[in-house]
């Protein structure tokens, strides 16, 4: 099941996983469920600040709801650029959200990262998403919507129970970018 | 209906007689000590709303068992002083004393002091809630913190347990977004609403037979949450 390259697990659409604790060496491979019943808070990442907002939300809600966590990152790739060529290169960000989730302290919910090279961020999301699955995504508050609340509104619209934390009053304000 | 439950605690029996006297004709409960010891192993076995406690008494005094009350319990305590002193007064209520009273004292007095402070107690939870329910194959144990789906445990969280908690001791009740939110969460919750719909989907995955068309923990709308309940089923 290990593979040590990325592999293609959908159209379009090319998938990483890294488990935690700490800093771990990637494990790369089609991604699988983990055991059955274990309700999964799922972390999606927008950006560093907002993400780690997020990821606290998501600690207290895995502690009160004994759930695992799992951030998962689509990240969009502009079609004049093959697949597997992000913009940023996708080291950069397991390790930016490796750093992340080890900076959350939240070892004990079993966090895992999902990295998915995809087209289109949400389409992709509504893929790997369990049906009605718990997700938490965190951003600016606006009066106008921003890119974070229309996928909220998104998720929430294809059935998913979708948290949405206000980065300002969550966030710390020692994130390094 | 009683006004209160009181316990007097004084080493000289003229006192706690004429106090017994004087509060039971004003409608309340009142059982007397005569030490602080006394009054210790009462509070531990009986239920009060308020202790009257006097200062020098042999044994522990009435200061050092204010303290020793105070450390384990919220319930109201006036303490009954000889000696009008100011430092009297200032330990009386460092101990965690609410009011004071010097003696001798007219019983008009005591009484508004003790009205007074009976008013100003928080509002005890309803004591008229479930404690337990078994309602078509759901048994929920409030006690033994026991959920029974169809003869199989289901498993609480312990925050989701206090969700439940303070739904079934207020059934057929509609309690708000925010009072759930800083009854179980805390002062500081109150706009998470999310948060809440995410609980109460759980607890209904848990409780309920059929989770889309929750028969218990019924929605209401714009208001907030009611646990629904025939009345008949209740089983205190």
């Amino acid at each position: 099941m290990h593979n040590p390259h990325r592999v293609s697990a959908m159209n379009n659409q090319s998938t990483t996983i890294f488990t935690q604790p700490a800093r771990p060496a990637a494990i790369r491979e089609i991604p699988e469920e983990s055991g059955p019943g274990r309700l999964e808070v799922n972390v999606i990442f927008t950006d560093p600040k907002s993400t780690m907002a997020a990821l606290k939300t998501a600690g207290s809600l895995a502690r009160d709801l004994g759930a695992c966590i799992k951030v998962r990152a689509a990240i969009a790739v502009p079609y004049t650029l093959p697949i597997d060529k992000p913009q940023v290169s996708i080291d950069f960000i397991e390790n930016l959200l490796c750093d992340l989730v080890s900076r959350a302290n939240l070892d004990s919910f079993e966090p895992s990262v999902h990295l998915y090279e995809c087209r289109d961020q949400i389409e992709t999301l509504l893929q790997v998403l369990k049906p009605n699955s718990l997700v938490i995504i965190s951003g600016r508050k606006h009066w106008w919507p921003t890119a974070e609340r229309r996928m909220a509104k998104t998720l929430r619209s294809k059935g998913h129970r979708v948290v949405f934390v206000d980065r300002q009053r969550n966030a710390e304000s020692d994130l390094p970018c | 209906m009683s006004s209160g439950r009181i316990l007097v605690v004084d080493d000289d029996p003229q006192i706690r007689r004429a106090m017994k006297a004087t509060l039971t004709s004003r409608g309340y409960e009142v059982s007397d000590s005569r030490t602080g010891e006394e009054a210790l192993e009462k509070l531990r076995s009986e239920t009060f709303d308020l202790v009257l406690l006097d200062v020098n008494m042999p044994g522990i005094g009435g200061i050092e068992t204010c303290g020793l009350i105070r450390s384990s319990s919220d319930i109201a305590i006036i303490m009954l002083t000889v000696s009008s002193s100011e430092k009297d007064k200032v330990d009386a209520l460092d101990a965690g004393a609410d009011d004071y009273v010097t003696k001798p004292f007219s019983m008009p007095e005591l009484l508004a002091r003790i009205r007074a402070t009976l008013r100003r107690l928080p509002q005890a939870p309803d004591d008229s809630g479930l404690r337990q329910l078994a309602l078509e194959g759901v048994a929920i144990d409030l006690s033994s913190r026991q959920v029974t789906v169809h003869d199989r445990t289901s498993r609480l969280t312990a925050k989701e347990f206090d969700l439940l908690s303070y739904f079934l001791i207020r059934p057929n009740k509609t309690i708000s977004h925010r009072e759930l939110l800083q009854a179980v969460w805390g002062p500081d919750y109150g706009e998470e609403l999310e948060y809440l719909r995410v609980f109460v989907n759980r607890l209904r995955k848990k409780i309920e037979l059929d989770p889309s068309h929750p028969r218990f923990l019924v929605t209401d709308a714009w208001a907030g949450y009611r646990f629904h309940l025939p009345t008949k089923e209740i089983r205190k």
